[in-house]
């Protein structure tokens, strides 16, 4: 499950990149080719980085990707390590449940409020939040049953 | 220092040094410190602090520039830069270590991040020298050393990060950064020079008659416009860095699937995927970044070491010291970008408080950084180039030793005259 769900976020993470480049290009071209600018480009690629962003961050984690500094980790004993990694793998996951849960509220909050731009309901851009960590915490959760269950 | 700011920067490097992700530390730490001062309410406003971290509008130039990067690996256009290096550089001897630093300096042009380098030259460049020679930690060492002139060497994505969380001006950094980074590149190439006639390391054969040369430059323009591209757009006034970014991209990208055709169609959702993963990694720590700002304001701790700096009485000079080895001692333990996001905004505040141009510190603070790549123990270049030269860490280090001594060197004279970093943006009037 934990694999279909990354390649769909992952498809979606792509498709925000691609988004970002071709309007920022489009602005670009838009402006020295044809004279013209448009009142939503920047605005919608800064909204789409977030997302990709977002997305990224859960697929990085399902994928343990994230910078860290490993360095004393790896040289504890492997018992200690162990016990270690798991307490950490709990505390981020309260830590993505808490923030899913304030994204909701955030959500809701900025439902009422509109972008200055394309006049778009806040909720959406602020969506990412919400549902990234959420995901985020799926995939923390896979990880500390695959640990649970031994190599 | 108040019991909840020792809790937070506690819990903070414990959680870092712990292993866990930065980012994650950054708001574990937060999370404990509204817990432990009774500041809960601010618990609320930690997503709206991630979006707005991340909702700007020159970060968009990270995703982008990875983007050109990614192309040029995929396309293989990585390696024709290699051959252009190796036919202007690689007659001295020395000449393919020569020729590794010289890419370096052309490649950085491109990816602009230092494990960027060592993952796309360090592969053809460790066999290739050992091959020829060269023992593997020597040829890891000149790997893992040259990569730190990428992120001075514009476009940068350390110089986008520091720019977006200073406010001080982007195109004044590039050009700011040039003259530093290759001066450290010369340096690097009369250290080679020098162990190459002491170790007996010969130069590279090719064929290097006029025509030959003038083939091979043709052939580099193309790819080579791109950091021309990028620099002309922002310092020209013409275009933000993140258009120029989207510029340089399609550029890339139509140089990679229609010029040298080198790049299928097929590829490009790798190339996307692989720009995701790697902009998520850098941006999530500056949106991380943004909400562990806050406790610091809230703490007051940029006006604590403000009022240590002037209580201090220390003159302009061992200011810049201190801060050296502050920048040092930072970059022997954190990533770039996370010693950017927690450190730059307030040690670039203190340096402009002693009359150092912002320009200037934010050249400093970006070599420091990099040059803490190269140092144990959590030396990133050094681990990077390892793996792929499986020469053992001790070996490495020693013969990174005198790359890191001239570096240093560098370091000093880029400290003390100013004016190897400010000439340039002050005579394009970027100042």
């Amino acid at each position: 499950m934990g694999a279909k769900l990354e390649r769909w976020i992952v498809g979606f993470g792509v498709a925000f990149i691609i988004a970002i480049f071709t309007l920022t290009a489009m602005q670009v071209i838009m402006r020295y080719g044809f004279g013209k600018t448009y009142f939503f480009t920047e605005e919608l690629a800064r909204y789409f980085l977030v997302w990709a962003t977002l997305a990224g961050t859960a697929v990085e984690t399902r994928r343990n990707g994230h910078i860290r500094i490993p360095i004393i980790l790896e040289r504890l004993p492997r018992g200690i390590r162990m016990i270690w990694i798991r307490l950490l793998d709990v505390f981020v996951l309260v830590l993505f449940v808490l923030l899913a849960w304030l994204g909701v509220k955030s959500m809701i909050f900025n439902h009422g409020q509109e972008s200055s731009g394309m006049q778009m309901p806040l909720s959406i851009p602020f969506a990412a939040i919400p549902l990234f960590f959420a995901l985020s915490a799926v995939f923390v959760v896979e990880r500390l049953r695959r640990r649970h269950r031994g190599p | 220092m108040s019991f909840t700011l020792a809790v937070f920067l506690g819990v903070f490097l414990l959680l870092m040094l712990g292993g866990m992700p930065i980012a994650w530390a950054m708001i574990g730490a937060t999370v404990i410190w509204m817990l432990a001062s009774g500041e809960v309410v601010f618990l609320a406003i930690l997503p709206d602090r991630i979006f707005q971290g991340i909702d700007v509008f020159i970060l968009m130039a990270i995703p982008l520039f990875i983007l050109v990067g990614e192309l040029l690996n995929t396309g293989r256009i990585t390696e024709r830069l290699v051959h252009v290096a190796n036919q202007f550089f690689g007659w001295a001897r020395g000449g393919l270590a020569q020729v590794n630093i010289g890419s370096s300096i052309l490649f950085s042009g491109i990816t602009g991040v230092a494990l960027g380098d060592i993952a796309a030259l360090g592969r053809i460049f460790i066999p290739s020298m050992v091959k020829h020679g060269y023992p593997s930690a020597y040829a890891a060492a000149v790997t893992a050393s040259s990569s730190i002139i990428g992120p001075m060497v514009p476009p940068s994505l350390i110089v986008i990060i520091y720019g977006a969380t200073t406010g001080v001006s982007i195109g004044a950094l590039f050009a700011a950064c040039i003259l530093p980074g290759l001066f450290v590149g010369a340096c690097q190439l009369a250290l080679v020079r020098l162990q190459a006639s002491r170790r007996g390391f010969h130069p590279v054969r090719a064929d290097r008659s006029p025509r030959a040369l003038m083939g091979s430059a043709g052939a580099a323009a193309v790819p080579l416009m791109i950091p021309v591209i990028i620099l002309a757009g922002i310092l020209g006034g013409l275009m933000t860095p993140t258009e120029a970014g989207s510029v340089a991209a399609l550029y890339a990208l139509v140089i990679a699937l229609f010029f040298y055709r080198t790049l299928k169609v097929s590829d490009l959702f790798g190339v996307f995927s692989r720009t995701m993963g790697f902009s998520a990694k850098l941006l999530i720590i500056v949106g991380c970044g943004a909400v562990f700002s806050l406790v610091l304001a809230i703490e007051n701790v940029p006006a604590l070491l403000q009022s240590a700096i002037h209580g201090s009485d220390l003159s302009q000079a061992s200011t810049l010291l201190v801060a050296n080895l502050l920048l040092l001692l930072i970059g022997m333990f954190l990533d770039p970008t996370a010693a950017i996001i927690l450190f730059a905004p307030i040690l670039a505040g203190v340096a402009a408080e002693v009359g150092i141009d912002p320009v200037h510190f934010g050249v400093l603070m970006i070599l420091n950084l990099n040059i803490g790549l190269l140092t144990p123990p959590l030396g990133i270049c050094l681990f990077a180039t390892e793996e792929i030269a499986g020469c053992g860490l001790g070996p490495l280090f020693r013969e990174t030793l005198p790359f890191l001594l001239v570096s240093l060197a560098a370091l000093v004279l880029v400290t003390y005259f100013p004016a190897l970093s400010l000439w340039l943006p002050g005579q394009m009037g970027l100042l």
